[in-house]
């Protein structure tokens, strides 16, 4: 499989604040762009997969899509695994296509929670709970990162170093829903949202929606796309739906994603250039970055401070932004990125970036994948 | 607002013995398996033959958190307050609240727990033992 498929076309919208754009719309307009990008007529597409819009789930979404982008696919629908759905069906494109069932997919991401609701953000953890005031994403992650914080001796300013880090990339990128670069002491005196988490630790809430074209290498020669990336592995990890449940807090489903993603792509931590780390909230850069191996278990604060997932640092990540900055999109925007920097185009290119790892992650990390290109 | 409860039929003994001053769980009467949230099959042998225990009334914090934003009107008189995630000593982990009167600021992973329900709401609140001994100004009331 590795190198099998390649990414052949990405495609985005606005990201930030669209009135007036339904989700249905800002599909078409991504997958348009994206199919532009790759050199692809439409009436090649015989699959389409999509994320639905998380702020409000419809029964049978993808058909909605598909008619919309005026198509008949083979193969697709919605997969129901949160900000892991985008790369976990890039993956499953990439096996449909291995296995014949379809020659040209589209994958594609929309939402409006910005101009619609964020009620899918903000609901009590089911019933009994709710009477604690256990409500919310925030809260589920501020679990997660006081365990991270006590156990392991993690900091406010190493979150801050995440977030600094992502807002810095941001700033540079024109299409970034947020331009502004922080500092240490503005993510320190940011206020608390649920303690330990800040307002600076926590993804942005955005519409817009971004896709790519899926098919094989071959397939991409033959059709004389100009600059397909290589899709050298993917892998998947899941989790329990409750929080209190998760048999240990402080690892992520990232530790079995990452290690059938490198085994598959046949690569190791040392040799990624550049990273896009799901960066829903700060401490889940910390997570992922050890569950990837990249460091040990714990030692995610360290890693992440003096500079070193930085531009121009050892590991640089979120080079567009990320959650933080970019737009907090539920994880498309990042394997967009990923495919900008081995093209060499992203506004915050790593020099001569052979590798990029991505990793998406849903719910409250209850569910992972990762991917890896490269050329 | 506050969605309007639905306690289905697996739920209900355990929202009673709560209403009665107790913590449950269920325990499976094939592998011994000690569970929470309630549930129709053991997670771990999916049989049925499961029954409902009382939990002594100890354990251990996980996590805890301190909410500053108030995610439902409901919740606007209470920020900053703070839910815990803990695990009683039978093994099974829930979300409980913190007693009135307890210090934040000594909250600890692993600090031993003492529980106490608030039959009324229906929640389960935790306090320090440590901090019992201690003998810390903490509201007199007895437990259970
Ligand atoms: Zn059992």
């Amino acid at each position: 499989m590795r190198g099998a498929t390649v990414l052949a076309g990405i495609g985005h919208t606005a990201y930030g604040k669209l009135p007036g754009r339904d989700t249905l719309t800002l599909n078409v307009e991504a997958c348009r762009n994206a199919l532009a990008d790759a050199g692809i007529e439409k009436d090649a597409v015989d699959a389409v997969f999509v994320k639905y819009p998380t702020s409000r789930f419809e029964s049978m979404y993808g058909q909605r899509v598909a008619e919309a982008l005026g198509l008949q696919p083979a193969i697709g629908g919605v997969w129901d695994q949160g900000g892991a759905t985008n790369i976990s069906m890039i993956s499953f494109a990439a096996m449909a296509i291995a296995a014949g069932q379809c020659e040209v997919a589209l994958v594609t991401a929309a939402d409006n929670p910005r101009t619609g609701t964020r009620q899918a953000y903000e609901r009590a953890w089911g019933d009994e709970y709710s009477r604690y005031g256990w409500f919310g994403t925030p809260g589920a992650y501020a679990m997660i990162a006081r365990r991270h914080m006590e156990e392991f001796g993690t900091s406010v300013d190493q979150l801050g170093a995440v977030a600094v880090a992502c807002r810095a990339n941001g700033a540079r990128n024109p299409d970034a829903h947020l331009r502004v670069a922080i500092g240490l002491d503005d993510h320190r005196e940011s206020p608390l949202v649920v303690d330990p988490l800040r307002r600076d630790d926590c993804c942005l809430v955005s519409d817009g929606a971004a896709a790519v074209v899926v098919m094989s290498a071959e397939r991409a020669r033959s059709a004389g796309v100009a600059e397909p990336v290589p899709i050298l592995g993917f892998g998947a990890g899941q989790t329990s739906w409750d929080v209190p449940q998760r048999p240990r807090l402080t690892e992520s489903a990232a530790r079995r994603s990452g290690a059938k993603a490198f085994e598959m792509a046949g690569l190791g931590p040392a040799e990624i250039d550049v990273a896009q780390i799901y960066d829903c909230f700060t401490i889940v850069v910390c997570l992922t970055l050890e569950d990837y191996g990249f460091c040990a278990k714990g030692e995610g604060g360290p890693f992440v401070e003096g500079g070193r997932i930085e531009l121009g640092g050892e590991l640089p990540i979120n080079t567009s932004g990320g959650l933080l900055s970019e737009t907090g999109m539920p994880g498309m925007q990042l394997v967009l990125e990923a495919v900008r920097q081995l093209r060499g185009t992203s506004t915050s290119q790593v020099p001569g970036a052979a590798t990029c790892l991505v990793s998406n992650q849903g719910g409250i990390m209850h569910t992972h994948s990762t991917l890896i290109v490269g050329g | 607002m506050v969605v309007a409860e639905q306690i289905d039929a697996i739920r209900a003994p355990y929202e009673e013995a709560l209403a009665e001053g107790r913590v449950s769980y269920q325990r499976c009467a094939d592998c011994a398996n000690a569970w929470l949230p309630p549930r129709g099959a053991c997670p771990a042998c999916l049989g049925e033959a499961w029954y409902w225990q009382r939990a002594k009334g100890s354990a251990r914090l996980i996590s805890w958190v301190v909410y500053h934003r108030a995610y439902d009107p409901s919740l606007e008189d209470r920020v900053p307050y703070p839910v815990l995630l803990i695990e009683l000593s039978e093994g099974p982990r829930l979300i409980a609240g913190l007693e009135a009167g307890e210090d934040l600021a000594s909250l600890r992973i692993e600090a031993e727990l003492e529980l106490r329900v608030d039959a009324e709401h229906r929640r389960v609140l935790a306090r320090t033992t440590e901090s019992n001994t201690e003998g810390e100004a903490l509201p007199k009331e007895e437990e259970n």
